[in-house]
């Protein structure tokens, strides 16, 4: 224990901690460097204009940004309750709300399959919409991946937000509804922009809750994951890579986003 | 304003019974130690907290279960909780522009309450770059300008430092007196109690306990919970001797001490009666040489000898021991005085209880 104790004490400690943190970031350079090289750019540019990535990056941004906004217009009045109301049960609803951060998105999504060949699932599929195999099933595993993450992050900026903002607005006058738009709603904004970022990220990379609900037919229900899937399945890692390389591109796009936004690295 | 019999629970905590009336155009001080709800009755009066029973009437209008934009009452909180996205303008202005106010009435009251408050070059800036005393000037003109029936307060200079707390005790009152607002403000700080409060209520463990003119409450405190929450030195558990009604006066004997003082009666008491007394260190008189001596303080001169001398700001402490009995007492003497007394440790002097300042606490006492 002597050799932990003072100067070379406090030298092994930051050698021990700055070394892991070293050691993580070149295991994920490594990574995505081995992959820029592998990639054939005349192989990415002609896999690009192809008409299959062509419709399952049309299909991700689009089953995405559908997924993403739905998952803010529940996730902001969801975790804003969350956060400032009791209720009876708070701590099991909070639990609750989490599941889909902690299950496997594969287990998710065979949980989403079996209610939809339930009664209420198959009446649901019949008279209103179809989600099994088709486009809204895209829609609704990714809505429910991102919703969870959605709230988590917006229930901890509620949180931090002030509650005598809400309770001054309105004895300057305004009603519940104003007091939430004119004041929590915009003093919480780097928080909902950075929630909806990252919904909307989550929302692109799914794979496994997508996969099991909708399944992974081409030109159909191929998005740029399940596109990846099928052209390593099917041995055209070329291709594979060069979706991978388009997917990677758009997260590394949504973080700039999210930093510029929000003006500051945005901690989970 | 006034309350009756109010009650409201938050949580666990519990506001039980609380009756208060403030005149309108006052400077009400609620004075007592933190934690124990005077942040919880301010809300509830603001609106915040549903009342379960009770009546909350402002200008004889029944208000107890109107929501807080219809009550016409002002709160600035502890921290102000300006709103950071929006500068010091627009937070001055938020509560005309709820009222839909003309864009130039607004500018207008903007300017006139900036120029007040001192802060019409700060006007631009958000929040975040003012100092504490300019955020509470800014609280307290976005608070005002509304034109409210009542401002409250929570501990608005609780986070200031000294030289600016003493420029806000007089800026607080001025601007009070100006708007004809009725001030409800709440401190733990007892200087801060006895320099702004017109009338002070001591709020202790979800009720108030004694409501009055700070004289009253200075000296008069109505339980010994009271009289321990403002600091006061002097307490003594006693036994009513006797009293002679036809003079008005009494005599209170300490418990297991012998030492004997007389004091006005101002309350039902009977021979033999335990109670607590007390009588403030500034109430306490040393006896020069020679000087004669007032009737008031006759049958309470007592010899005793100086212990320590404390000196602090405006005066000095004494702890004074009398000689037959032991009995200390703490005694405060303006530096005027001490400087022409010329007192030293361990000198014996003669003291006297003034008769109309010591107090009896009413009720069996303990």
């Amino acid at each position: 224990m002597k050799a932990l104790k003072g100067m070379k004490g406090n030298r092994l400690f930051r050698a021990a901690t700055l070394g892991c943190l070293i050691a993580l970031v070149g295991f994920f350079l490594i990574t995505i460097l081995s992959l820029a090289l592998y990639v054939d750019w005349e192989i990415l540019l002609s896999t690009l204009v192809s008409r299959e990535i062509f419709f399952a990056i049309r299909l991700s941004l689009f089953t995405a940004t559908i997924a993403a906004g739905l998952a803010m217009v529940f996730a902001i009045p969801a975790s804003y309750a969350l956060s400032k109301t009791e209720f009876w049960g708070k701590n099991v609803v909070d639990t609750l709300l989490d599941i889909p951060i902690v299950v496997s998105p594969v287990a998710f999504g065979s949980a989403l399959l079996i209610f939809f060949n339930t009664a209420l699932g198959t009446f649901i599929e019949t008279h209103f919409l179809r989600f099994v195999f088709e486009v809204p099933g895209i829609i609704l595993a990714q809505f429910g991946v991102a919703t969870a993450l959605a709230i988590r992050l917006m229930k901890s900026t509620f949180d931090s937000i002030d509650p005598r903002y809400e309770v001054v607005a309105r004895t300057l006058g305004c009603g519940v509804w104003k007091a939430f738009f004119k004041v929590t709603l915009p003093v919480a904004k780097n928080g909902v922009v950075a929630a909806g970022i990252l919904a909307w990220a989550r929302a692109v990379g799914e794979y496994g809750a997508t996969v099991t609900l909708a399944g992974a037919m081409q030109m159909k229900t191929e998005t740029l994951p399940i596109a990846i899937y099928l052209n390593i399945a099917s041995a055209q890692v070329d291709k594979a890579v060069a979706v991978t390389f388009i997917l990677i591109s758009l997260s590394a796009v949504s973080l700039i986003a999210l930093r510029r936004m929000t003006g500051r690295g945005y901690s989970l | 304003m006034e309350i009756r019999g109010v009650h409201a629970k938050v949580g666990e905590f519990e506001l039980g019974g609380i009756d208060l009336k403030v005149d309108e155009g006052k400077y009400f001080i609620l004075l007592g130690p933190t934690g124990v709800g005077k942040t919880i009755l301010l809300e509830t009066l603001a609106g915040i907290h549903r009342v379960v029973r009770g009546q909350i009437c402002i200008d004889s209008q029944d208000v107890t279960h109107l929501p807080p934009e219809e009550r016409r009452i002002s709160y600035v909180p502890q921290d102000y909780a300006l709103f950071p996205n929006m500068n010091v303008r627009e937070n001055i202005a938020f509560g005309l522009k709820m009222k839909k106010v003309t864009k130039s009435q607004i500018e207008d009251a903007v300017g006139k309450y900036a120029n007040r408050l001192g802060i019409a070059h700060l006007l631009d800036r958000p929040p975040q770059q003012l100092s504490g005393g300019e955020k509470q000037r800014v609280a307290l003109a976005r608070a005002l300008i509304i034109r409210p029936r009542l401002l409250l307060m929570d501990e608005p200079l609780a986070a200031l430092d000294q030289a600016t707390r003493r420029d806000f005790w007089v800026m607080l009152k001025e601007v009070q007196r100006e708007f004809g607002v009725t001030f409800i403000h709440v401190t733990h700080d007892l200087e801060e109690a006895f320099i702004l409060g017109e009338r002070i209520g001591v709020f202790i463990n979800g009720r108030i306990v004694q409501s009055g003119i700070k004289e009253e409450i200075y000296k008069r405190p109505s339980s010994l919970g009271v009289a321990r929450f403002l600091g006061i030195k002097n307490i003594f558990r006693g036994i009513v001797q006797d009293m002679d009604l036809r003079k008005g006066v009494g005599r209170v004997t300490i418990k297991g001490k012998g030492l004997t003082f007389s004091f006005e009666l101002k309350a039902r008491l009977g021979a033999g009666d335990e109670v607590d007394f007390l009588i403030r260190p500034e109430e306490v008189m040393v006896i020069r040489e020679g000087k004669p001596i007032k009737e008031s303080l006759k049958g309470n001169i007592f010899e005793g000898e100086i212990r320590k001398i404390i000196e602090r700001e405006t005066h000095h402490t004494l702890l004074l021991t009398e000689v037959g009995q032991g009995v200390t007492f703490e005694v405060d003497i303006p530096n005027y005085v001490m400087r022409n007394l010329k007192l030293i440790e361990n000198q014996r002097v003669k003291a006297a209880l003034r008769r109309e300042s010591l107090w009896i606490i009413p009720g069996k006492g303990g």
